[in-house]
C-alpha cells in the first residue's frame, strides 16, 4: 500500500514537533522499526531546520509544504519551499578527519542527512527549490 | 528536556532526559556554560534517558569538548544508545569523544 500526506508547515522551529509525531504515527502504522525511525525523524529534521532557518533571510511569516510518499520498499519525503537558492547536494562537507581544535560546526547536518539517505536530490524550477529524499525501507 | 544535576567527587555529573534537539541544545548550552564559568572541569553528560540527538547537539558537544581540551578538563559521555552512537560514528566523533557503556564506569575514569 502506499501512503501520502502533504503538510503545510509555517516557518517556525515548533513545527518540527507535528512533523516528528507524524513520523511516528506512520513508522507505527508500516511497522517501521525504530532505528530506522531515528533516521527518518533525523533527516528530516536537519533539511526542515535549514529551511525555517535560512530560506527566508528578511523574515517574516511564509510556509513551505513536506510531502511524504511511503510505500512497503522506500520512504520518500519532498520539501518545496520558495525561499532563497540553496542546493544542500552541493554544500561543502565538513572535514571529519580534522583533530578536535580545528573542528568547524557547520555543515553537519546536511552531511548526517546525506549519509543516512540513500539519496538526496535537488531542483530549483520556477523559484523553488525541492529536495527530495529517499530512503529504502526493507 | 529536561536536566538533572549532582556533584560526585570533584566531576560534575549533568543528567539528561528527552530531546536534544535544537530546543534542547539551547537549554543544554545555557546550563553548560553556568557549570564552566563556575570552574567545574570533569563534566560526565549522562545519557541514560536521551532518545535523540541532532546536528544541533553535536555542535554543542564539539563546542564543549573544545572548551575542557583547552582548560585540562575533562568530558565523558556515559550511557549513549546505540543510533546516538551511530550519529556520533558518523560524524567522525566516536573517536574524538570519550563514550562509557555506564554513568558508573564514567565515573571512575576521572581523574581523582
Amino acid at each position: 500500500m502506499i501512503e501520502q500526506t502533504t503538510l503545510m508547515l509555517k516557518n517556525d522551529i515548533s513545527e518540527l514537533e507535528s512533523v516528528m509525531s507524524f513520523v511516528s504515527g506512520l513508522c507505527a502504522r508500516n511497522s517501521i522499526p525504530p532505528e530506522m525511525e531515528y533516521d527518518l525523524n533525523l533527516a528530516l529534521d536537519e533539511m526542515i531546520t535549514n529551511v525555517i532557518q535560512y530560506a527566508h533571510p528578511e523574515g517574516g511569516d511564509h510556509h513551505f509544504t513536506l510531502q511524504i510518499t511511503t510505500s512497503p520498499e522506500e520512504f520518500v519525503a519532498r520539501i518545496e519551499d520558495d525561499g532563497v537558492e540553496f542546493n544542500p547536494t552541493e554544500y561543502p562537507l565538513p572535514d571529519l578527519n580534522a583533530p578536535l581544535e580545528k573542528r568547524k560546526e557547520g555543515g553537519l547536518g546536511i552531511f548526517l542527512t546525506r549519509q543516512i539517505m540513500n539519496s538526496v536530490e535537488y531542483q530549483r524550477v520556477d523559484g523553488k527549490n525541492f529536495v527530495t529524499l529517499r530512503k529504502k525501507l526493507n | 528536556m529536561t536536566l538533572s544535576e549532582e556533584k560526585n567527587g570533584n566531576v560534575f555529573v549533568l543528567g539528561m532526559s528527552g530531546r536534544i534537539d535544537m530546543e534542547g541544545t539551547n537549554m543544554l548550552v545555557e546550563r553548560i556554560t553556568k557549570i564552566l564559568d563556575a570552574g567545574e572541569r570533569y563534566i560526565l553528560l549522562d545519557f541514560t534517558h536521551v532518545a535523540y540527538l541532532n546536528s544541533s547537539g553535536i555542535r554543542a558537544l564539539i563546542l564543549l569538548a573544545k572548551r575542557l581540551a583547552n582548560s585540562d578538563g575533562k568530558l565523558i559521555l556515559a550511557a549513549v544508545s546505540d543510533p546516538i552512537q551511530q550519529v556520533l560514528k558518523i560524524s567522525g566523533l566516536g573517536s574524538i569523544f570519550s563514550v562509557l557503556p555506564t554513568k558508573a564506569e564514567a565515573l571512575g575514569s576521572f581523574p581523582q
